[in-house]
C-alpha cells in the first residue's frame, strides 16, 4: 500500500549489500567473539537491523563497520529461537562449532582467542574488512591512537604465537 | 601504515577464515528486518508488576459512533486494579492503562465493548545468558492470521505502569489487537500487541 516502488528498491540494494559484505562480517565477527554459531547469530540480526534502518545504514561511511560493531554489541535470541529444536547445549558444543567443510587453523583461532577483546576487535576491523585507522576508531568509538596502540600490540602478539608456524614452512 | 610482513600476518590470520561463509540467505534476514521494523512501529512495552490487589471499579461507559472509522467504536472509561481504559471523547483516541497481568479476560471484554476486538495470551519463558548473548525459550508466535504494519499505537511507561496511546480508527475493519503478556525467569514482565487482519488462531511456542 505505501511506497512499494521504494521498499522495492531498498530491498534489491539491501540484498546486494548483504550479498557482498556477509561473509567479510561473519568472519570478523567470528574472529572478534570466538564462538562460529553466536557469530552468525549475531551477524544476521545485525544485518537484519541494518535491513530495518536500511535508509540510514545505507548513507553509513562503512555500513559493513556498522553491521560488524552492531553484530559485536547485540543480545541476541531471534535466530536461536528459530532453532529451537537444536538442544541449546548441544549447540553450544566446541565440537560442533565449525561448520561442515570449514576447518580453521587451531593455531590462528588459539593466538586470536588469547588477544584482549579490544585487540582482537581491531584486527577483525582491519583484516576481514579492510578498514583504515580513522574508520576502525569511528566503528569502535575510540581514538585513532588507541586503534593503533592496540593494532601494534595485537600484531606483535600475533607474531609471536604463529611465528614457530611460519618458521617451519619451507623456504623458497 | 601497514609493512609487508604486518600484512603477511594479517594474510595469514585472514586465509585461516577463508572457508568461514554466512550461508543464510538474504531473504530470511530481510524477512528477520521487516518484523523489526514492524515492532519498532507498534507497541512493544514493559509492563507493571507488584501492585496490590485491590479492586476498583468505576465503570462508566458511553456511547458513541466515530464516523471517520470502519469499526464502530464506543467511548469507555473504566478503571480496574490491574488497567484503565479511556477514551478521549473528543479525539477517540484510547488510552490503554496496564498496571498488573491479571484480570486479561476483564480487559479484553472492556476493549470488545468500545469496539477494539482482542485476543490475549500469557507466557512463561526462560532467559539464558550464554557468551553474552541472551537465548530466550519458551516465547510464542501469533498464527493463523496476517500481521498488519499500520501503525495504530504508541507506547509509553512511567513508574512501573505501561500505558498504550491507540488510534482507533486506524484500525482496519476486522483488524484484531494481538496482547502478549510475558513473564520471564527473572521476574521481569514484558507486555507486546500486534495488529491483525483477522483473529489468530492461536500463539504457538
Amino acid at each position: 500500500m505505501r511506497k512499494r516502488d521504494v521498499d522495492h528498491d531498498s530491498e534489491e540494494d539491501f540484498a546486494d549489500f548483504y550479498r557482498t559484505a556477509r561473509d567479510g562480517c561473519l568472519r570478523a565477527v567470528y574472529a572478534a567473539c570466538g564462538d562460529r554459531a553466536l557469530a552468525e547469530d549475531l551477524t544476521g540480526e545485525a544485518f537484519a537491523r541494518a535491513y530495518a534502518s536500511w535508509g540510514k545504514v545505507s548513507r553509513h561511511p562503512a555500513p559493513r563497520a556498522w553491521v560488524v560493531r552492531t553484530a559485536l554489541n547485540t543480545h541476541v535470541s531471534w535466530w536461536r529461537r528459530r532453532r529451537r529444536e537444536v538442544a541449546w547445549d548441544e549447540a553450544l558444543d566446541p565440537a560442533q562449532d565449525a561448520q561442515p567443510g570449514e576447518r580453521l587453523d587451531a593455531q590462528v583461532t588459539a593466538a586470536l582467542r588469547a588477544l584482549p577483546r579490544r585487540q582482537r576487535e581491531v584486527v577483525a576491523l582491519r583484516i576481514f574488512l579492510d578498514l583504515d585507522t580513522g574508520t576502525t576508531a569511528r566503528a569502535l568509538g575510540i581514538a585513532p591512537g588507541t586503534v593503533t596502540a592496540h593494532l601494534s600490540r595485537a600484531t606483535a602478539a600475533l607474531r609471536e604465537s604463529l611465528a614457530p608456524n611460519r618458521e617451519q614452512e619451507p623456504v623458497s | 601504515m601497514i609493512d609487508q610482513q604486518d600484512q603477511q600476518l594479517y594474510d595469514e590470520v585472514g586465509t585461516a577464515f577463508a572457508d568461514v561463509r554466512l550461508e543464510r540467505d538474504a531473504t530470511d534476514v530481510i524477512r528477520r528486518g521487516r518484523t523489526l521494523r514492524r515492532r519498532r512501529k507498534a507497541v512493544p512495552a514493559l509492563a507493571a508488576a507488584g501492585v496490590l490487589a485491590f479492586s476498583l471499579s468505576l465503570a462508566a461507559v458511553t456511547v458513541q459512533t466515530h464516523p471517520s472509522s470502519r469499526t464502530t467504536l464506543v467511548n469507555v472509561n473504566v478503571d480496574e486494579a490491574a488497567f484503565s481504559v479511556h477514551t478521549n471523547a473528543t479525539t477517540g483516541v484510547m488510552t490503554i492503562t496496564i498496571r498488573d497481568f491479571h484480570d486479561e479476560n476483564l480487559l479484553k471484554q472492556t476493549l470488545a465493548d468500545a469496539g477494539i476486538p482482542a485476543v490475549f495470551h500469557s507466557e512463561k519463558v526462560t532467559v539464558v545468558e550464554v557468551n553474552g548473548g541472551e537465548r530466550v525459550y519458551g516465547q510464542c508466535n501469533w498464527v493463523g492470521a496476517t500481521e498488519l504494519t499500520v501503525e495504530v499505537a504508541t507506547y509509553s511507561f512511567h513508574a512501573g505502569v505501561t500505558i498504550f496511546t491507540l488510534y482507533p480508527s486506524r484500525m482496519p475493519h476486522g483488524s484484531v489487537l494481538a496482547f502478549n503478556y510475558t513473564t520471564q525467569s527473572d521476574g521481569k514482565r514484558l507486555a507486546s500487541a500486534q495488529l491483525f487482519a483477522s483473529t489468530p488462531t492461536g500463539c504457538v511456542v
